[in-house]
């Protein structure tokens, strides 16, 4: 008995010291810490987006929480995957620099660079993006996949919709992201268009804009203000790619 | 039957004695590299990626990270300085990186090229070859907008 309980208190000693090494470690992290870690491990890479079209950094609260925190992750951090062709940027921190150091990235192949400083691959797949401390020195390299986007889907509220209710001279938000062949939501930006198809029953807004609009492109989210009673729907494209939402507005 | 004077067999004995000592030492100088390099892969290993002591392959956008080593009769040099340069920098381009010994090199396009490595006055060239991307078309299908809910028809795809 004095063995077992003994045997007993010594796991106990262990599993505490387990837990103890566990949180070090997790307080150890830096909370603020933003980016994926290279592949030489010289440094981090810092997604970024260039355009209000990438979902990854929507801000409108449409799009589930959850999804988002699964495939996009941190704020920063590279997405799980990228729409074949979508635009993003990305920055290395050097942890050895301080906060003035830019370094230049470079895609691997020309292909996936259209902009300078801004990125696009071309085709589904792993491709590799190098931070140069100059010509002739790479610091570290990142990889981005990516995947076609064969839908795209819209949200309201957390949840993906396809048809809304509002009441007269009520607002909503509404975001859209392109999602791979499994739903997965994929980061980058596409070229969006959202058009509402009777604008005397709902129009649309850009975030944070008085202006009333029949269409808004490049935005991921978009503000619907329910005008007059009836139902039309809203419409959200990015080349073959679509999306509509039936509109019913209520007294 | 006539038998070949003994000096001729002690003359051929030599002459085949000389031709073992020969070939063994063409061998030796010839046949294995006096000094070569040592590679190893250094970051995770990407799909069509290999790397050997005398060949690199990748694929178009891809990158690799390798630790590269001058060797002298079998034994590692880890104190000599290995540059890098690539004789085709549009195909496979080779840099250094802040590690010491480890270069990144990218698929820049599709073909082959070599990538000499120089420690001290000699230089070891290795083949690389980039892969193209596999050929892809896309299968997303126009998405037809089309009426709902009673709505009547909206028209054809945008």
């Amino acid at each position: 008995m004095d063995y077992q309980m003994g045997h007993r208190h010594v796991r106990w000693r262990w599993a505490s010291l387990g837990g103890l090494v566990l949180s070090v470690v997790s307080g150890c992290s830096d909370p603020d810490a933003t980016g994926s870690a290279g592949e030489l491990g010289a440094g981090s890479f810092a997604y970024s987006c260039v355009a209000d079209s990438d979902a990854a950094c929507s801000v409108g609260g449409a799009v589930d929480a959850l999804s988002s925190a699964r495939h996009f992750g941190r704020r920063g951090v590279i997405p799980d995957a990228v729409a074949v062709g979508a635009l993003f940027g990305l920055r290395f921190d050097d942890p050895r620099g301080d906060d003035t150091d830019t370094f230049r990235v470079v895609a691997a192949s020309q292909d996936d660079e259209p902009v300078a400083g801004q990125y696009a691959i071309s085709q589904p797949g792993t491709a590799a993006f190098l931070a140069l401390q100059d010509s002739a020195t790479v610091l570290d390299f990142a990889l981005v996949e990516a995947r076609e986007a064969l839908g795209l889907v819209v949200w309201q509220a957390q949840e993906p919709v396809t048809s809304i209710r509002l009441n007269v001279g009520e607002r909503i938000v509404l975001g859209a992201t392109p999602v791979d062949e499994d739903g997965g939501l994929l980061g980058g930006a596409l070229p969006l268009r959202w058009e509402t198809m009777d604008s005397s029953l709902a129009v649309l807004t850009r975030l944070a804009s008085p202006d009333l609009e029949t269409v808004v492109t490049n935005e991921a989210d978009v503000e619907v203000r329910a005008q007059r009673v009836g139902t039309t729907a809203l419409r959200v494209s990015s080349g073959v790619l679509g999306a509509q939402v039936v509109v019913e507005v209520l007294p | 039957m006539m038998r070949p004077p003994i000096g001729f067999l002690a003359q051929l004995g030599r002459l085949v004695r000389l031709g073992v000592i020969g070939i063994l030492g063409a061998g030796a100088l010839g046949c294995s590299s006096e000094r070569d390099v040592d590679m190893s892969l250094v970051t995770t290993s990407m799909d069509g990626q290999s790397v050997s002591h005398d060949q690199i392959e990748l694929g178009e956008g891809q990158a690799l990270g390798i630790r590269v080593y001058a060797v002298k009769n079998g034994k590692v040099k880890d104190d000599w300085n290995v540059r890098a340069t690539s004789r085709d920098p549009s195909v496979a381009h080779v840099r250094q990186t802040t590690k010491q010994h480890v270069f990144a090199i990218n698929g820049a396009k599709a073909g082959h090229t070599q990538i000499g490595f120089k420690a001290r006055d000699r230089t070891v060239y290795v083949d690389v070859t980039v892969y193209p991307r596999p050929e892809w078309q896309p299968e997303a299908e126009p998405y037809a907008f089309g009426g709902a809910g009673g709505l009547g028809g909206f028209g054809g795809a945008n």
